[in-house]
């Protein structure tokens, strides 16, 4: 009996025993360490020698009795509080995407925070509560969302959802969205006026066609928060002055809610791209809305003088006493300031300062920082406060010393404070360092703009251009996307540039008129960063899928008695690598041969076609020498292959 | 004595018991942050022996990311277009795994090989570069597992849970495919799915008797997409309309096996 006891135990605890190693075993291979690590890092939260944990400050709060600093760490997502009594680094608050923008509740006790990434678009809002550092509400909103502005009252949230071209209004009491008013094009920034009347959106890009080149220009969207079917779009355009206005990325208003100043380019689109100086190719300028009469007062460009440039502003803040406007340059990564009441009396004449500038005109400081990049800028009592995208830490400006008798741009530099975000930063590796030049005006001759300037993001900025050189290359051509650029050669619209290798050198060369065999660190570090560009999911993805009629629109997509699109546009690059990516120009032009453009993010690089004069539907439609959908296909099989082709 | 027994044998029961309970394949796993903010979750397929033959990563909105085939050694991540945009490749390397991930233009996406090991029981290193960059620990109590993702200094970054485990599963190592979708009009069959390796494809139709109607494929597929269209008048002009099997064999395995309605208009199919 016992015998057959110990026999049976033994039996069931060997089987047990390989059942338990069995299950053991096999948790860690089905979810191995691999499988999470490979998830999480290719996610970018687990930092790698390829991506380490980089800060990208991209936003900065400070808490109303000024005793705190909040700093959205984009990449690093995010927000780090720093007592501003000892610039210590009290808190971190994580969370789960990209941090993109951050606004404090009126009480300082809540931090409104807008995630996205170019991995993850779904943009979310995210209510922090500050004594637990903890995420304690959040409501999805748009696709990039970023730029969160809270209302006067603090009832609502408005958040620029970049790619859906809207704005989300949130409830602040339910945290829900409750609307959304669509503005133009790749809304990056806001704000509102003190009295919560106008919500002032800046459309970062111009929607026109890229030949309607004396006309193209971004717009400033004023949404009267109380009833938005008033919607009013002012475009940054002045007749045959103002015109190539694009990359509107910082918004700022008096508190008298009269005026709202804005930042931004000027593309010098009708001149040939033949020299830098005086702001040939790019100014850099600040252009103030009349918010009564809803018009463009004037536009000032802010380089520093005809030989000198300060490329690429970034934010802008005004003074809680109107006595100052401040501006983040972030490709010459400088700061400037200006005295308001000196720039609206001066916008008040009768004519245009888009490219005088202002030196002896007005009084302003131009200050460099060591912060690389600069984007992010905030005022408070008298100090400036900013940080660069690619550094570590945040700089502080006492300004306040102006007010208090002659001060030289010297006495400011010696007033500046530095505050490390992180104790021991990472290097930057050649990837990040790519990423950097990429943005960098410093490499420019002069200072004047950066790669960023032409290709924002590395995409296009929907303009044409007459490049330098051959006389061929003097016909207007659309700006391209950088994307895939270096997969996909030959590069510029007539293959001019045998690989993106080269145009890269070239680009150093014509644009930036620096010469790129003194800079081959530089150079190569940009190669790397766009070797690795990848493309960002479409806002025409469903939860990242695509939709019923996208999959409509890939059945026809792919099917050759259908439609010939993957004759020149065949998956998985959407394109012909080489010499067969030549084609016949479809569009009138003197030029014969284009290069075969890929269609990943189609969805963001309108206008179309290699001058940049067709949208979607009438490529597709319109031109029976580009496909022969047109002809085939039904209006409903048209609008999938649209859908599809979005989605991409 | 015989008490003892029956005490030893309930202890051992008792003892055991977490590593049996669990009879369900793992079919998620969530992954948070430290502040516990839900980052994203693996949904886990398996075929009928078992095999784990792929997992979808979702961010915790749902957003579909990648599905990634396992093949063995080799895994392919494929992108909502069914494009193959990274390929893992896993190597055991004594008691050491490597890993490293290359995307479609064979670059690098770490920055270097990783490798991981286990150095004491359910706690592993992973390195990069000769440096640990991360420990992950396995935590096991009554029917949840945790695992734990920690940085070098031992502070945590990140956890996944598991709730519902497994009993013996296996990574697979046969090929791989996507469930095949199957779409039919009025004169051809279209069958799309994805082979992780190249592989022979059988495709029948069978009568509901099990008898071999035609066959319809039989070819060897390149890795990747596959998009087979079958024009029915012309493999089988002479069909009878009726309801049949329409199968789908891969390197000998029957992975599809669904009835099909052919109606025969009298003009053909």
């Amino acid at each position: 009996m016992i015998n057959s006891t110990v026999k049976k135990t033994f039996a069931l605890f060997l089987f047990m025993i390989i059942i338990g190693s069995g299950y053991c075993q096999d948790i860690k291979t089905i979810v191995s360490p691999g499988v999470l690590f490979e998830a999480l890092a290719l996610n970018h939260d687990l930092p790698t020698a390829l991506r380490p944990t980089y800060s990208s400050p991209t936003d900065l709060a400070v808490s109303s009795d000024g005793k705190y600093l909040f700093v959205a760490e984009q990449t690093a997502k995010r927000i780090t509080v720093i007592d501003r009594a000892t610039n210590e680094v009290t808190k971190r608050i994580k969370l789960p995407n990209e941090v993109t923008g951050i606004t404090l509740s009126n009480d300082d006790s809540k931090i409104y925070a807008t995630c996205a990434s170019e991995l993850w678009p779904a943009g979310f809002v995210h209510e922090i509560d500050i004594s637990s550092a903890k995420s304690v509400r959040k409501t999805a909103v748009g696709h990039m969302a970023r730029n969160p502005v809270l209302s006067p009252d603090g009832n609502i949230l408005f958040v620029c959802n970049t790619f859906n071209n809207d704005i989300s209004f949130v409830d602040v009491g339910s945290m829900k969205e409750t609307k959304r008013v669509e503005v133009i094009r790749e809304p990056y920034s806001a704000a509102i006026t003190p009295d919560g009347k106008t919500l002032v959106v800046g459309n970062s890009l111009p929607d026109e066609k890229a030949t309607d080149s004396l006309k193209i220009s971004s717009k400033i969207s004023l949404i009267n928060v109380q009833n938005t079917d008033d919607v009013t779009h002012v475009p940054l355009f002045r007749e045959r002055e103002v015109f190539g206005t694009h990359s509107v990325f910082g918004v700022a208003i008096t508190n008298d809610s009269k005026y709202a100043f804005i930042t931004h380019l000027i593309g010098q689109i009708n001149i040939p791209a033949t020299i830098i100086t005086q702001g040939w190719i790019h100014l850099n300028n600040l252009s103030i809305i009349d918010l009564q009469k809803k018009e463009l007062l004037n536009t000032f460009t802010v380089d520093i003088k005809s030989d000198n440039g300060a490329g690429n502003p970034w934010e802008v803040a005004i003074t809680e006493n109107d006595s100052f406007v401040c501006i983040a340059h972030s490709g010459s990564e400088q700061v400037s300031i200006y005295r308001v009441d000196e720039l609206i009396n001066l916008a008040k004449e009768d004519k245009s300062y888009h490219n005088r500038f202002l030196y002896g005109l007005v009084s302003r400081a131009i200050i460099p920082v060591k912060s690389k990049g600069p984007r992010a800028l905030t005022v408070h009592d008298g100090k400036v406060f900013t940080a660069g995208y690619f550094s570590e830490i945040v700089e502080e400006i006492d300004i306040d010393i102006i007010n208090k008798g002659a001060v030289t741009e010297a006495k400011l530099k010696e007033s500046m404070n530095t505050i490390n975000i992180v104790e021991s930063p990472p290097a930057m590796n050649a990837l990040r360092a790519g990423e950097y030049y990429f943005y960098s005006a410093t490499i420019c001759a002069e200072n004047w703009q950066s790669c960023h300037s032409c290709h924002p993001f590395t995409r296009p900025d929907g303009m044409n251009w007459i490049l330098n050189e051959k006389t061929s290359q003097q016909i207007p051509k659309n700006a391209k996307s950088m994307l895939y650029s270096w997969w996909t050669p030959p590069t510029n619209w007539t293959a001019k540039r045998a690989t993106a290798y080269e145009s890269i050198r070239m680009g150093f060369q014509n644009e930036l008129h620096v010469n790129y065999t003194f800079l081959s660190y530089e150079t190569e570090c940009m190669d790397t960063f766009f070797m690795y560009l990848k493309p960002v999911p479409s806002p025409y993805l469903s939860k990242g899928k695509l939709t019923d009629s996208a999959l409509k629109g890939k059945e026809i997509y792919e099917d050759t008695k259908k439609t010939d699109c993957i004759v020149c546009h065949p998956a998985p690059l959407f394109t012909k690598v080489g010499e067969s990516a030549w084609s016949k120009s479809f569009i009138p032009d003197v030029e014969t041969n284009i290069i075969i453009p890929h269609l990943h993010e189609t969805w963001r690089t309108s206008p179309y076609d290699h001058i940049g004069s067709t949208t979607l539907e009438e490529i597709i439609k319109d031109y029976d020498t580009h496909t022969n959908a047109g002809k085939n296909l039904s209006e409903k099989e048209l609008n999938y292959l649209y859908e599809y082709v979005l989605s991409l | 004595m015989k008490y003892l027994f029956k005490s030893s044998y309930a202890l051992l029961l008792v003892l055991l018991l977490p590593f049996t309970v669990f009879v369900n394949p793992i079919e998620k796993v969530d992954i948070f942050d430290s502040a516990n903010n839900h980052l994203m979750f693996i949904n886990f397929k398996y075929d009928n022996s078992g095999n784990n033959i792929s997992r979808s990563i979702y961010m915790s909105d749902s957003t579909f990311i990648r599905e990634v085939l396992i093949d063995g050694n080799k895994e392919y991540s494929i992108n909502f277009n069914g494009d193959t945009v990274l390929t893992s490749n896993y190597n055991k390397d004594g008691s050491s795994t490597n890993l490293s991930v290359l995307d479609q233009f064979n670059l690098d996406m770490l920055g270097g090989q990783i490798s991981y090991s286990e150095n004491s029981s359910n706690n592993f290193e992973v390195k990069q570069k000769g440096s640990v960059i991360n420990k992950i620990s396995y935590e096991t109590n009554s029917d949840k597992t945790r695992i734990n993702i920690l940085n070098s200094s031992g502070e945590l970054q990140f956890y996944a849970t598991i709730n519902d485990t497994t009993s013996i599963l296996t990574r697979n190592k046969r090929n791989t495919f996507s469930a095949p979708s199957l779409k039919m009009n009025n004169n051809q069959i279209k069958i799309h799915f994805n082979l992780s390796k190249a592989s022979i494809i059988n495709c029948e139709l069978v009568s509901l008797s099990g008898r071999r109607i035609a066959k319809l494929i039989s070819k060897k597929a390149l890795k990747g997409t596959q998009n087979e269209i079958i024009k029915i008048p012309e493999k089988i002009p002479a069909l009878s309309s009726g309801v049949y099997f329409l199968t789908l064999s891969v390197d000998g395995k029957r992975v599809f096996n669904e009835k099909i309605l052919m109606q025969n208009s009298g003009r053909g199919f």
